[in-house]
């Protein structure tokens, strides 16, 4: 773990207000992603990852409750809201519409810096420009006359991660960058974030619900389930060793990248909770094969060890 | 929709003209179907132009139809009609004695027209105004007052609003006239024009509000946000083009509708327009002057809905234009 964090989160919760009571999608929530670090984050969908990084960029509606501390080192007074865009910045999970359909690429990304760094029409483009070649766009000058619908996807996240990189941001926020990708451009997005990311200097939030993904390029992996961190290790322990029974599952059904596809993949038995469940115990006890009645009772506390590794569970699995 | 090819967007020369010759060639068809329709509709409706409730003579009503061409058999009367037409001939009236349909329209439409633009222009800087404000206040007070509103401006009917403000500013302030026409006089316009425009106003401010909730909701709003970028940037560069899309479809139909002008607005207010020909012209078996406000109607509704497309292409790059 780096010396000194870009990024510290300390308990923080987001309750959506609604009709049958309020949904708590994250649940006190602590994490930290050192200066240049790449921290993964794994859950299944509904786990509130994506709510964790729009609470990070604040990005939320108005109508969330927030608890909590967000402290971004970047910023003055550690609000990452003042700098978003800047010092820290965002890929979300869907490239096929996270671009505006009625602007050109050059008129989308020019306007990064022409806001924060008061730039020039023209030196935007060309900044722009630059960073389209970096990220492996073969035509970038052609690429800023275009619409967003006349990229392929792949193209599209290739410019979603040039604008989000247009102003040297110190971390980049990623959520499900290649999830909708197909797989030899997910391979190629990732290591593109990969040499940014030692180019660059700066560190990477990668957020996915494949363990895979995140594996390559994570130094660290934080595990949520139903808006809570059940797991962190770094990511050799966490593989090799996980003490969380959900970990243990989730690699278990994660396929192996070298072997052959299994024709059927394993998949985790039971459906993950909702946002708007409530738990005594803990939250994974009924999909839990190792749950006892002490689970189902009281919520099992965060444990953390030396080696930077934490987890929250009543029978960890064997060391 | 006869040859179906993708057409280049707009803003390329040559497709754009040849987009714009097979949309107007393709209008005669679906005008020349309106007329040869309605000109059949009107004339098996019972009695006709010259039936009164004191019943005329009969030597009268055939000198009249013969002077009016109504004794030839009804092909004919179609076949001459449609020649006339051709020459820009809409016929002369059967009720308005002395006065040719053509002339008819080309006095009263300019009055209709002028009242109908300046009402439909109000209406659409207001009503998206308002929607995006609305918008903006999801669910704030500023949105339940928007559409509380707009519930009153749509149902409220125009015999009704138009005297209200004739009571209250003409009668009660004295501020404006009540009624007459003074093509020159502003002041003759504020009244006749409110009432016009409240209506599309109200309804431009609701489809605004409603798509302008739905962009700003999107992931490339969301986009924008994380740029940074300030507000005002996001509303104006990025969420409103798409937000105007269906404002602009609903533009056709409402050009149309206000600028042929309003039966009760024109009758209250006393103003010289073509509002009252098309239910007077009906009442009456007027056929030439019921026929003369269809084609009216129907030219500016079909060239309404050809402006509105180019518009929607111009908001939005995907669409292609194919004719
Ligand atoms: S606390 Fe119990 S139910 Fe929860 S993960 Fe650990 S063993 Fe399973």
């Amino acid at each position: 773990m780096s010396a000194e964090p870009v990024l510290v989160v300390e308990d923080l919760r987001v309750e959506h207000p609604g009709r049958g009571g309020a949904v708590e999608a994250v649940r006190d929530v602590s994490l930290s992603v050192g200066a240049g670090e790449c921290v993964g984050i794994v859950g299944e969908s509904g786990s509130g990852k994506t709510q964790l990084c729009l609470a990070l960029m604040g990005l939320l509606p108005p109508s969330a409750r927030i608890d909590g501390a967000v402290r971004f080192a970047g910023a003055p007074g550690g609000a990452a809201r003042a700098v978003r865009g800047e010092r820290i910045a965002m890929v979300f999970q869907d490239p096929q519409t996270a671009l505006t359909p009625h602007l050109r690429i050059g008129s989308q990304m020019s306007e990064v810096l022409v806001h924060h760094r008061r730039s020039s029409g023209a030196r935007a483009r060309e900044a722009a420009r630059a960073m389209l070649a970096r990220v492996g766009i073969p035509d970038p000058a052609g690429c800023l006359r275009r619409y967003p619908h006349e990229l392929s996807g792949g193209m599209r996240q290739r410019v979603l991660i040039a604008m989000s990189l247009l102003c040297g941001p110190q971390l980049l926020v990623a959520d499900e960058p290649t999830t909708a990708l197909d797989v030899t451009v997910q391979a190629q997005v990732l290591e593109l974030l990969a040499r940014l990311r030692r180019e660059q200097r700066m560190a990477i939030l990668l957020v996915s619900h494949d363990l895979a993904v995140v594996a390559g390029l994570a130094a660290r992996i934080v595990v949520m389930y139903a808006g809570r961190v059940v797991e962190e290790a770094p990511a050799e322990a966490l593989f090799h060793g996980p003490r969380h029974p959900y970990t243990a599952a989730l690699i278990a059904c994660a396929p192996n990248a070298d072997g052959p596809i299994p024709a059927r993949m394993a998949t985790l038995p039971g459906q993950p909770p909702g946002a708007a469940e409530r738990f005594t115990g803990c939250p994974f006890a009924a999909r839990c094969d190792r749950s006892s009645e002490r689970c189902r009772r009281e919520p099992p506390p965060m444990t953390a060890f030396d080696d930077g590794r934490r987890f929250a569970c009543h029978d960890p699995l064997p060391a | 929709m006869s040859t179906v090819r993708p057409v280049v967007t707009l803003g390329r020369r040559m497709p754009l003209i040849r987009y714009l010759l097979f949309r107007v060639l393709g209008a005669i068809p679906t005008l020349l179907a309106i007329v040869t329709i309605s000109f059949f509709l009107i004339r098996f409706a019972p009695a006709g132009p010259f039936d009164r409730a004191r019943a005329l003579p009969a030597d009268v009503v055939a000198n009249l139809d013969a002077a009016y061409g109504l004794d030839r058999p009804l092909w004919q009367q179609y076949t001459s009609y449609l020649r006339d037409l051709a020459h820009g001939d809409f016929g002369p009236s059967f009720r308005y004695k002395d006065f040719s349909v053509t002339e008819l329209i080309r006095e009263g439409f300019p009055v209709s027209a002028t009242l109908g633009a300046i009402a439909i222009a109000i209406a659409l800087v207001g009503g998206v105004g308002v929607g995006v404000v609305a918008a903006l206040n999801h669910g704030r007070f500023v949105d339940h007052a928007t559409i509380g509103l707009s519930v009153v401006a749509i149902a409220v009917p125009s015999f009704v609003l138009l005297p209200a403000l004739g009571l209250l500013f003409g009668i009660e302030l004295h501020w404006l006239p009540v009624a007459g026409w003074d093509p020159t006089s502003i002041r003759d316009y504020v009244l006749p024009v409110t009432t016009l425009c409240l209506p599309p106003l109200a309804y431009i401010a609701r489809l605004t509000r409603a798509s302008m909730i739905e962009v700003m909701r999107s992931a490339y709003v969301r986009t924008a946000f994380a740029k940074g970028l300030p507000l005002r940037t996001i509303v104006l560069k990025h969420a409103l083009r798409p937000a105007l899309i269906p404002v602009a479809s609903y533009l056709a139909p409402a050009v149309a509708m206000t600028m042929t002008g309003s039966l009760v607005v024109e009758t209250i207010a006393g103003l010289p327009g073509i509002g009252r020909y098309l239910v007077q012209g009906a009442l009456n078996r007027d056929y030439t002057l019921v026929l003369g406000m269809v084609i009216v109607y129907s030219t500016l509704l079909i060239a309404m809905g050809l402006v509105v497309d180019l518009l929607i292409a111009a908001l939005d790059p995907r669409i292609r234009l194919e004719a």
